[in-house]
């Protein structure tokens, strides 16, 4: 229907681009006479789906608003799984001009078997399943691969106006690819001054040289990688380059980012300042909501339950509005928007107030990702809102219609994150929670029969990331309670459940479940006897997968400490035959430790405690860790034997 | 007697409704509702679904159809929130494209005890240009919060006047009521057919309409080339059909269900005939017979399964010399096995460019694929046809309709066996179709046109056939040499999965399937000689296999094949269990008592079977000389489990865990 997106009259200066890419190409196009799949050495072929022959992108900015991208890759395909790293496709949007799109396919000995032209590219619309509508596109490659291995040479080349984003560049692509040849350029045309960040150059022999008008690097022969469990993220210990420009353009508004102070500054006077009005009606209203209330953070917290209730997460992200909210007046009339406008709208209500805060830029998901500090750009994917009060910063997740006051979850804890202020941008570390903090308490009681039942009452009490994991099942079904407990207890077979209450105590942040839960045939038999699992309730099998020949360190990335009390009654006239003994485990990686009281005739106090660390170790303690979880595996399995007293 | 009176008495309380329910008129009580009355867990309910097709003429454009759509959605909580954006899918094929107009909406709520509304504004309705062939309308409601009541309402014409999509009376929240009404021109002749478990009301009913045409009509005799705009009128019968359902319930998805769209509840009209004054009367499709016939007649399938120039050297190379038919068959199925790669387009006919093309690339649909198979089949003096297929995802077709069907695989009658054939997978088989395929009937279209029904479903059952010796060591640990053979559909999905990636990955996918194996001397045999059985091979260890308590070893007999988990954990079942295919599992297991300990007890031997033999399972365990023999055996003997018999399965699970988990125990002699 309407769109948003404002047009731009891109101003292209066709005249100087072409001799810059004619030199390219040609460079290109005599090393394409050898796309034969004997050609690669052995070790780019290990461990490998995918060799990437050549990857050479090449950016000139000549003008703030005008940056042309050149992308040339060759990727050879060794097998079925090797196809997804292809990526022949070109994404764009309303004002990028693609100048150039083609694929051509080679057989194993380098033959060329079959040319795709820009015309039979799928044209796709972009738009990820969170997004409601976006103008993001793709064309995108349609090949049916005929034999393997195969060659794929893929040209694209676009020119932007958007200069904001100048694309990274990865000189090993992701786990099972090699990298034959890679290269990267960036030039200036136009005199702006940039800056970059080249990370793990060193390890990898990229080379890289510098002057003021722009940059190369290039790298060869880098092997395949083998993916590792609890390894650091690919980026952190691959090679690759940021660049970003000191003044850029994006959807008709022009930037500066010389810092990051700078760069905040300018989000704030041309991306937020005007967008925070409400009209004189909403205004009476916030007010009316905290009328009474003298504690700030009660204030904030009426205000951010206000929004919960009466909006919802839809995001539509259209030309500058993929970075610029939506008006807070837009919000209040239509009741939703995107982290962007639900951010805005929240800010704009607790200023009402006379409360101030500020919009915050960070990468949300649950690895804590930081912005990275080295280079001012436009970064991060999400915004969230800081509320400073006197005594405490206080976050708000405006999204979210149930997360709590101030609680930061898996999804924006522990990271730098960047505060948009009308003094401009300043870095904050978000709080992480202790390993401690993240805990859960189960206390159990249980009754076993003598026709091998388990009756019991639960209650779960859960905090921090624990909490994170839970809160939001308060509206779950029948039915997805029963496939959330049948799986959390899957060790336990015939597992039926009875009442189940959950609370979500939002103020002191901390979940509670209680659940009436039995299970037939729990005890297992031999001959005349039972084996009896003493750990009915909180079994951690968990073990990392063999890791052989380790190559990076292992992360952790969060601990938690789980409690467990279990009252067990055993079946009348059964007593254990034998005895476990308690146990107690020490390891970096944290502690174990398990009892078995005797309490009154046929009764037993089965206690449990298991706290594991977070942090980063070094490779060869891999191994150690594997057998910490085993052990705690093997103690949360075992068994005691149940024999008949004998009268 | 009593009970149902009461059930019926509830029902039909439930069906009183206000009389006319209208856009726009939302009452108080609906909106504070905070529950569905009937589905007290519902996030968010249909209250109303109202459509209207009906068609329009033009001189210029033709007949048109138009639907004209009313929801009005309950918001019950936040989980509720996404069934207030609507999309709507609109087809976009060349020229005719669907298009969407007319769109409004309000968002009720209660404010202060009273009524309030928000009306939708344009910024809340996006088109977006999903592909080549379609489009899709995203209609997004404001003010939406807990209780809130929707009402949209918008209209689609499409210059696509013979075809109707099926009318969903079903969700996956509940329906309380929906009524569809249909105005179809005399013209036009629609056979109506319903699907799913709850009743649908249609009355069918005739009224006179008369169109007023306006068009232009050149003057001849002028010579200025004078145009006159004229207008007649023409008067004809509609057939108007008044659809009604009640209280359906909200259309949950289960696991092992092949499609969840198989059970939903929903109308759809098939264009059966069209009879226009002045021109013969021209039959579309009315029995399945009559839809292969028609898709037969395509230039895009017939006249492609007719061609045979472009394969005809190749092929007269492939079969000189070659005498049975069944060596000419299997010559030809590999060829094009090895020549062909899917492209993962179904449909059909032909829509990749044809068979020549097709050939030619290397690539193609499976249209294109396995019409080649059965021209080449055909050319070397076999007795080939294609056969129609809905797969998987496209649903089971319960009656004749054009779009009834979306694959095309082979059929060979060879002797007395007619074999299925599917080419566009490598490791495929005679009779061992990709589960895609594996979907109820299939219809086999004769030379003459003339067409008959094909069982897609394997009547062999897949052997999955493992032989296992076993070592126990003092550090708890076990050693041992491993043997598993595949056949059939087992056979076909395996090597699928190894030839996808290299030998490492699908070793430590094993290792880590049987939780920390530790695999070597791997030997894959037979991986590439598909009519053999396909046999791996391994060594393995695996710590921490055995418990030692106070001197006495305990075990399950199948180590880390044990079943230790019920597949089956929900307490009632409405659709069926799929499995595909008929299947046995078989373990035949040899432990070597650890040197100076003897059996304490064995579990006891235990065969359970299912009513009419649907599925059984049987143990069997016994010692001598220093060893333990393990025989496991469990049988599917149907590809599907009707859900009546659920509990059943279930039960039989809970045995076999039950048996599986037992433990052997050894003392020191």
């Amino acid at each position: 229907m309407t769109t948003l997106a404002k047009t731009i009259s891109a101003r292209l200066n066709p005249m100087r681009l072409p001799t810059f890419i004619a030199v390219f190409l040609f460079l290109h196009f005599s090393f394409a006479q050898n796309f034969g799949v004997s050609s690669i050495s052995k070790e780019l072929l290990d461990n490998a789906d995918a060799v990437v022959r050549l990857n050479s992108t090449n950016i000139v900015v000549s003008a703030r608003d005008q940056m042309t991208v050149s992308e040339h890759r060759v990727v050879t395909v060794l097998n079925e799984k090797g196809d997804r790293h292809v990526q022949a496709y070109a994404f764009y949007e309303k004002n990028y001009k693609i100048s150039n799109l083609l694929a051509i396919v080679y057989n194993a000995q380098g033959e060329e078997i079959k040319k795709v032209k820009k015309k039979d590219f799928l044209d796709q619309s972009a738009i990820d399943g969170g997004t409601l509508y976006s103008d993001s596109r793709v064309l995108l490659l349609n090949y049916t691969p005929v034999q393997y291995p195969y060659t794929v040479e893929f040209v694209n080349e676009y020119t932007t106006p958007n200069t904001a984003f100048v694309p990274n560049f990865n000189f090993l692509e992701n786990y099972r690819v090699s990298s034959e040849k890679s290269d990267f350029s960036f030039k200036v045309d136009c005199g702006i001054p940039f800056r970059h960040k080249a990370s793990n150059f060193e390890e990898y022999q990229v080379e890289l040289s510098l002057d003021l008008n722009g940059l190369q690097c290039t790298a060869n022969n880098l092997k395949a990688i083998q993916s590792e469990p609890l390894s650091p993220m690919f980026n952190e210990f691959t090679p690759n380059i940021k660049v970003a420009l000191e003044s850029f353009h994006l959807e008709g508004v022009d930037g500066v980012a010389k810092t990051w102070e700078e760069l905040g500054q300018w989000m704030y006077d041309e991306l937020l300042v005007g967008q925070d009005n409400l009209d004189e009606e909403t205004i009476v209203k916030v007010k009316a909501l905290v009328k009474d209330v003298d504690d700030p953070l009660e204030k904030v917290s009426r205000v951010y339950k206000y929004v919960q209730e009466n909006t919802r997460y839809i995001s539509v992200q259209l030309g500058i509005g993929g970075w610029m909210p939506i008006s807070a007046t837009e919000v209040d009339r239509v009741k939703y928007g995107d982290c962007k406008g639900l951010t805005n709208y929240t800010k704009a209500l607790l200023s009402a107030i006379g409360i101030e805060s500020f919009y915050t830029v960070v990468y949300g998901g649950n690895v804590a990702r930081s912005l990275d500090k080295d280079i001012p750009s436009m970064q991060g994917n999400h915004v969230f809102l800081n509320v400073p009060l006197a005594d405490q910063e206080v976050w708000l997740e405006c999204t979210s219609q149930t997360t709590p006051v101030n609680f930061l979850g898996t999804f924006t804890d522990n990271r730098d994150v960047l505060k948009i202020t009308p003094k401009g941008g300043q870095f904050v570390h978000t709080r992480a929670s202790l390993d401690e903090e993240n805990y859960q308490f189960t206390k159990a009681e249980c009754s076993v029969s003598a026709d091998r039942k388990i009756t019991g009452k639960v209650t779960i009490v859960s905090k921090g990331t624990q909490y994170n994991q839970k809160y939001w099942r308060t509206t779950d079904s029948r039915k997805e309670q029963e496939e959330f407990y049948k799986n959390y207890w899957n060790y336990v077979n015939n597992l039926s459940l009875g009442q189940v209450n959950f609370t979500n105590n939002d103020k002191e942040i901390e979940f509670v479940e209680e659940i009436d839960v039995s299970a037939e045939g729990y005890l297992s038999t031999a001959d005349e006897k039972f084996l009896f699992s003493p750990n009915i309730y909180n079994r951690n099998l968990a073990v990392p997968d063999r890791s052989r020949n380790r190559k990076r360190p292992v992360v952790i990335s969060r601990g938690y400490l789980d409690e467990d009390e279990f009252t067990i009654h055993l079946p009348e006239g059964y007593v254990p035959e034998t005895w476990m003994l308690p146990v107690q485990l020490e390891s970096k990686y944290g502690t174990y430790s398990m009892s078995i009281e005797r309490k009154e005739e046929g009764t037993l106090l089965y206690k449990r405690k298991l706290l594991l660390k977070s942090g980063t170790y070094p490779k060869e303690d891999y191994e150690d860790y594997r057998e910490f979880r085993k052990k705690v595996a093997r103690y949360d399995n075992a068994k005691i034997v149940l024999i008949k007293k004998s009268t | 007697m009593k009970l149902k009176l009461l059930f019926a008495l509830l029902v039909t309380a439930q069906m009183v409704y206000p009389n006319e329910i209208k856009f726009g008129k939302v009452s108080k009580e609906e909106i504070e509702t905070t529950q569905h009355a009937l589905d007290l867990e519902a996030d968010a309910a249909i209250l109303y679904k109202n459509e209207w097709v009906s068609y329009a003429y033009s001189y210029d454009g033709g007949w048109t159809m138009t639907r004209e759509v009313h929801y009005r959605i309950k918001i019950y909580n936040k989980d509720g929130f996404d069934w207030a954006t609507l999309e709507v899918p609109l087809y976009a094929a060349n020229s005719d494209e669907e298009k969407i107009s007319g769109v409004k909406g309000f968002t009720f709520n209660l404010e202060d005890g009273k009524v309030v509304s928000e009306k939708l504004k344009n910024d809340g309705v996006f088109i977006e240009k999903v592909n080549k062939y379609r489009n899709k309308a995203s209609i997004t409601m404001p003010s939406v919060k807990e209780g809130s009541v929707l009402d949209v309402e918008y209209k689609i014409t499409s210059p696509l006047f013979w075809y109707i999509d099926e009318v969903k009376l079903q969700y996956g929240i509940p329906v309380d009521l929906v009524e569809v009404r249909l105005d179809i021109p005399e013209y036009f002749i629609f056979k109506q057919f319903s699907k799913g478990a709850h009743p649908i009301q249609v009355n069918q009913s005739r009224e006179n309409r008369t169109l007023n045409i306006s068009y232009r009509s050149s003057d001849d005799m002028s010579r200025l080339g004078k145009t006159t705009h004229k207008n007649g009128n023409i008067n004809f019968v509609e057939n108007i059909y008044n659809i009604k359902a009640a209280n359906l319930p909200a259309l949950l998805d289960e696991k092992y269900t092949s499609n969840i769209d198989n059970y939903r509840s929903a109308i759809k009209f098939e264009l059966a005939s069209t009879r226009f004054p002045n021109s013969p009367y021209k039959n579309y499709s009315l029995t399945w017979e009559d839809v292969a016939k028609s898709i037969y007649d395509y230039d895009d399938f017939g006249s492609e399964l007719k061609k045979s120039n472009y394969f005809e050297d190749d092929v007269d190379q492939l079969i000189s010399g070659l005498a049975s038919n069944e060596e000419k068959a299997g010559v030809i199925f590999s060829f094009v096995k090895n020549k062909m790669n899917w492209d993962n387009y179904v449909g059909v006919t032909c829509t990749s460019g044809g068979v020549k093309r097709a050939y030619k690339e290397n690539t193609g649909s499976a249209a294109e694929i396995n019409l080649m198979l059965t021209a080449m089949l055909r050319y070397a003096g076999l007795s080939a046809d294609p056969v129609l297929v809905s797969t998987r995802s496209h649903g089971i077709p319960l009656f004749p309709t054009s779009d009834g069907f979306n694959y095309v695989i082979a059929g060979l009658q060879l002797d007395d066996q007619l074999l299925l054939l599917d080419a566009t997978e490598k490791y495929s088989m005679p009779n061992v179709l990709p589960t895609r395929a594996l979907n109820w009937m299939g219809r086999l279209i004769k030379e003459d046109g003339t067409s008959m029904s094909v069982d897609l479903i394997p009547k062999h059952k897949s052997m999955d056939a493992i032989m296992m010796s076993v070592d126990l060591h003092d550090d708890g640990s076990i050693s041992g040499k491993y043997r598993q053979q595949y056949t059939h559909n087992h056979a076909f999905v395996i090597r699928n999965k190894y030839h996808s990636g290299t030998e490492d990955s699908y070793l430590e996918d094993i290792e880590k399937s049987h939780g920390d194996l530790e695999v070597s001397e791997f030997q894959m045999q037979n991986d590439l000689e598909l009519d053999k059985p396909m046999v791996q091979s391994y060594d393995f260890e695996k710590e921490a296999a055995f418990e030692n308590i106070s001197g006495k070893l305990y075990f399950s007999p199948l180590f880390h094949l044990t079943t230790f988990e019920n597949p089956f954990k929900a307490e009632k079942r409405e659709f069926p269990i799929d499995y595909g295919y008929p299947w046995e599992d078989k373990y035949i297991v040899t432990i070597n008592l650890p040197e100076g300990y003897v059996v304490e007890s064995l579990p006891e031997p235990i065969a359970v079977a299912m009513p009419e033999n649907l599925g059984q399972f049987r143990y069997n365990i016994s010692s001598s000389f220093g060893k333990i023999h393990l025989k496991v055996e469990m049988e599917m003997n149907t590809p599907v489990v009707p859900a009546h018999y659920y509990e059943d399965l279930k039960e039989l699970y809970k045995h076999i865990v039950e048996k599986e988990t037992e433990k052997v125990v050894l003392v020191k002699a």
